[in-house]
């Protein structure tokens, strides 16, 4: 799992600096003006599992990785981790920008709230990509990113206060929803890579 | 004790179909595969790694059935294709390798790439089709397998570093304990390194023995065609035709008189193959 979880940190680092620049420049934006945007970057991050696993179909490492001494649940699971770690650094990255800005509670209350949006984004598209592929899947990753962003946008809406804070009895549900979908999809997930042959 | 055992194995995919492939390799020894283009070779590398299921019949490797984590530490693969990630130069890879191989050599890994002259600041995107190769067999090495499983290991190499693979390889069974898998298209590689040979042909398994054994007990010969009619159809592998002869390669002990020339397994797998099929 080390090894594959390193593998993980290099395909990232070597392939998505851009990627990281942009969460960058988002974050100065955050830091000076408030974007609404913002709210929805995590959830753009949590694609990045998505596309190193295109990147393995790619290089026909996920058939070569089937050879080594790792388990297919091994596989599966350094890509949750590792989008649940790219989601967790970018949330706590803004979370902190808009600390300065709106003070801590506020911060933590959107912090919660991005993690568990980008984690349910996480656990509806990994079952759909490991099993159409990532090319079949591009077309429902745009689908579900385009309505992602419209239900949580309608959703911020719908919930927050009169201070455009997220009131704290939503995020404990959205964090629990969250977990809950992250243990089915995984199971799922797992699922769907054990029937896989290469 | 069989390194690889394989019975009455088949595996369906879309039109082709591997066909009840048997085979036995012992542990210390080479077996080699040979077959064409689409002839079943990769499919067969492929249930063995457990990358592809089964139909019907069995696998044994190490004298385990059940691909596990502990059986894959103990096998080295390269396959047709040497697929690594493509943004990782050698260095990254020893250190993916360590946490995945239990028995991971960073030593011997870089004494390969430096013997292999592997470039190991390049990343694998960047290196030729030789040198992906080269360092795919380095990795194969490098974690103390007890099996070698290669699948077109050296094609794409110069004669030169192929020299040296086979040197490697040979002395890899030097040790009792060691056994290779290889398939190749380039049947010279396999007549110098193989103890066992198998001709694969549109999935079905039509030659596999010793190799010496195999090599000894068929020849090649010029004859007219009353010599050819003279000689035992059974006996016939396959037949050139010619304007003034045809050469033959027949089994040795249906010669009725006729000398013959040592074969060698191209030439055998050629007769067999292209030959035989438009005699018959």
């Amino acid at each position: 799992m080390k090894g594959l979880l390193l593998k993980e940190w290099y395909l990232l680092t070597r392939n998505f600096k851009s990627m990281f620049i942009v969460i960058f420049i988002f974050a100065a934006f955050g830091f000076f003006y408030d974007m609404a945007v913002i709210t929805i970057v995590p959830v753009l991050i949590a694609s990045v599992p998505v596309s190193t696993t295109a990147l393995d179909e790619r290089s026909g490492w996920s058939c070569y990785a089937d050879a080594l001494p790792v388990t297919r649940k091994n596989i599966v699971d350094s890509k949750y981790i590792s989008g649940l770690v790219c989601i967790f650094c970018t949330a706590l990255l803004f979370a902190c920008v808009n600390a300065v800005r709106n003070g801590i509670s506020a911060s933590l209350e959107l912090f919660i709230f991005q993690i568990s949006g980008a984690a349910i984004y996480l656990s509806l598209m990994m079952p759909v990509v490991l099993h159409f592929g990532t090319e079949k899947a591009r077309y429902i990753n745009m689908a579900v990113i385009a309505a992602f962003a419209m239900l949580v946008t309608a959703l911020m809406l719908a919930i927050s206060d009169t201070s455009g804070d997220i009131p704290f009895r939503f995020t404990a549900p959205a964090l629990l929803a969250a977990l809950i979908m992250l243990i089915l999809s995984e199971f799922i997930s797992v699922l769907i890579y054990m029937r896989k042959e290469f | 004790m069989y390194a690889v055992k394989t019975d009455k194995l088949c595996k369906r995919r879309g039109e082709f179909l591997l066909d009840g492939i048997s085979l036995e390799l012992p542990k210390g020894y080479i077996l080699g595969l040979v077959g064409e283009n689409g002839a079943g070779k990769s499919t067969f590398i492929s249930l063995l790694l457990g990358m592809l299921r089964p139909d019907a019949g069995s696998i044994s490797i190490l004298g385990s059935s059940d691909n596990s984590v502990a059986l894959k530490n103990d096998i080295g693969v390269v396959l047709s294709e040497p697929f690594m990630p493509q943004c990782m130069n050698a260095s990254m890879i020893d250190k993916m390798y360590t946490g995945i191989y239990k028995n991971w050599q960073s030593d011997t890994f870089f004494r390969y790439i430096k013997q292999f002259n592997v470039p190991d600041n390049k990343v694998f995107s960047a290196l030729s089709r030789g040198n992906k190769m080269k360092l795919a067999i380095a990795s194969a090495l490098s974690h103390d397998a007890k099996l070698l499983i290669l699948d077109e290991a050296t094609s794409g190499l110069d004669p030169i570093v192929r020299d040296d693979i086979l040197d490697v390889l040979y002395d890899f069974t030097s040790d009792d304990e060691h056994s290779i898998l290889i398939s190749s298209h380039i049947t010279g590689d396999l007549e110098r390194l193989c103890d066992y040979i198998a001709f694969i042909h549109k999935g079905r398994i039509i030659l596999s023995g010793e190799k010496d054994e195999i090599c000894e007990s068929y020849v090649k010969l010029s004859c007219s065609n009353a010599e050819l009619k003279s000689l035992d159809k059974d006996a016939l592998i396959g037949v050139r035709r010619g304007e003034y002869s045809d050469e033959v390669i027949a089994k040795r002990n249906a010669l009725c008189g006729l000398t013959g020339a040592p074969v060698s397994l191209e030439e055998l797998f050629l007769y067999m193959v292209k030959y035989g099929e438009e005699e018959k």
